[in-house]
């Protein structure tokens, strides 16, 4: 059925226009989406813009989606990113750090304190809401700030008040903490490559 | 330019996962990038760090109405790419996956298999009437029926699964500075989903060609991709199972 069909199956659908598939597409993807879209930008209307050109990219550009790159969740979400931030830098509005890290929540990650972590233990998003909830405060900041934020370590430098060397080390400990939480023994790796 | 050892490299691959190096920084690490096998598995790994980052951004409904607004505005976005051009030919770099599509890496560079699929919007008066035609024509036999048209433009019909299946496939001349172009429709007993790979017969007895894969949703599958060769080089299309076995073959009568 359309509903419980792959998403690598459902944007195919969505690509060609078929009617089912698009709603079933848009259904399934639209609060993820919307959700990220928002807690960049604050503002629902220019949430909604975004989130419409995300929608609206991710059928134009269906045939450059190659599975073996990522989910169909994550790459419409790095749409949806990058339109939420050009939307932004375009406006010059660029939200105070406290309202942007409230949006998301990272408080609320804490292992057993999300109420849909126990619920979706096992799949990647508990995973991950687990290995942020275990970073250091300053460091799941400043990787906020920048991979779901767009700022720069520059940018994240100046809103954290933290020398630039600071915010880079954050962002990279904090990303490779995050890589390794997913693959073990990828961190050892890296370091230990040169 | 100087290129960076990979230390230094390893230092800034997070923030090129990310998308956050300035032009210049970028294109240092894409030069290092380009003869660094090592480093390029490394920030691969990185870069799905990266994307699974955006999975736990928090979800949030969106106003009522979103849904159909955004599907007036594809309609529209449809109608305007359809007038350009009937079918958008297989897109590579410049899509909207930032660091992917500006990287140098092998693995960047590839491009989806599947070509791009319109069927609904771009589907041309000729061709939506030359598959009615066969759609409504006289079944020649249990397996294959073809119908050729004085226009050029060449059907066939085949069916599967003791006729509960059905492959409709046209080909349409080139025209207007456009390549011969293939459509091609499957209305199967089973819903699916499924992906059968299609390819063409040449009619010169060679070896078929693969031209990409159908989609099967819901018992529907819609198919288009510009034709290797000239509408009377090709003898007929192939459908194959997902194991490779035959699946349809439809053969175009000859002109």
């Amino acid at each position: 059925m359309m509903w419980s069909a792959p998403d690598d199956a459902l944007l195919a659908g969505y690509a060609t226009g078929d009617a089912d598939a698009s709603t079933a597409f848009i259904r399934r993807h639209q609060r993820r989406v919307f959700g990220l879209a928002l807690s960049i930008v604050v503002d629902p209307a220019l949430a909604e813009d975004v989130s419409q050109e995300a929608f609206a990219r991710a059928w134009r550009h269906a045939s450059t989606f190659d599975p073996r790159r990522g989910s169909v969740p994550a790459w419409l979400l790095t749409i949806t990113r990058n339109l939420a931030i050009d939307a932004l830098r375009l406006r010059r509005a660029w939200p105070i750090d406290p309202d942007v890290l409230a949006g998301f929540e990272i408080e609320a990650t804490g292992p057993g304190a999300h109420p849909t972590a126990s619920a979706e233990a096992g799949d990647d998003r508990a995973v991950l809401r687990k290995a942020l909830a275990g970073l250091p405060e300053d460091q799941r900041r400043a990787l906020i700030l920048a991979g779901l934020c767009g700022r720069t370590a520059k940018e994240v430098s100046q809103s954290e008040g933290i020398p630039l060397g600071t915010a880079k080390t954050r962002i990279r400990t904090g990303l490779q903490k995050l890589r390794a939480s997913l693959d073990p023994g990828a961190l050892n790796m890296w370091e230990g490559g040169s | 330019m100087n290129d960076l050892t990979c230390d230094e490299f390893a230092s800034q691959a997070a923030e090129l996962a990310l998308g956050l190096l300035s032009g210049d920084e970028r294109a240092a690490a894409l030069a290092h990038l380009a003869g660094c096998s090592s480093c390029r598995v490394n920030l691969d790994e990185l870069a799905r760090a990266a994307d699974a980052l955006l999975l736990v951004a928090p979800r949030a409904e969106p106003p009522i109405g979103f849904e159909s607004r955004v599907l007036a505005r594809l309609a529209a976005d449809g109608a305007a790419q359809s007038a350009r051009r009937r079918w958008p030919i297989l897109r590579g770099r410049g899509g909207p996956r930032g660091l992917a599509q500006a990287s140098s890496s092998p693995q960047a560079t590839r491009k989806h298999s599947r070509p791009a699929v319109r069927w609904i919007r771009p589907l041309s008066v000729a061709a939506a009437v030359a598959i009615m035609a066969v759609t409504v024509g006289v079944i020649v036999g249990q397996h294959t029926a073809s119908h050729a048209r004085p226009s050029a433009i060449r059907t066939a019909t085949v069916w599967a699964d003791a006729g509960k299946s059905t492959c409709q496939v046209v080909a349409i001349p080139g025209q207007d500075g456009h390549g011969p172009e293939l459509l091609l429709r499957l209305d199967e007993v089973a819903e699916g989903p499924s992906a059968y790979p299609v390819l063409v017969d040449p009619a010169n007895g060679g070896r078929a060609v693969p031209i990409g894969m159908v989609n099967v949703v819901k018992g529907l599958g819609h198919f288009d991709a510009v034709l290797p060769a000239g509408v009377s080089k090709i003898r007929g299309v192939r459908v194959l199972e997902e194991d490779g076995s035959l699946r349809y073959q439809a053969t175009f009568s000859a002109i």
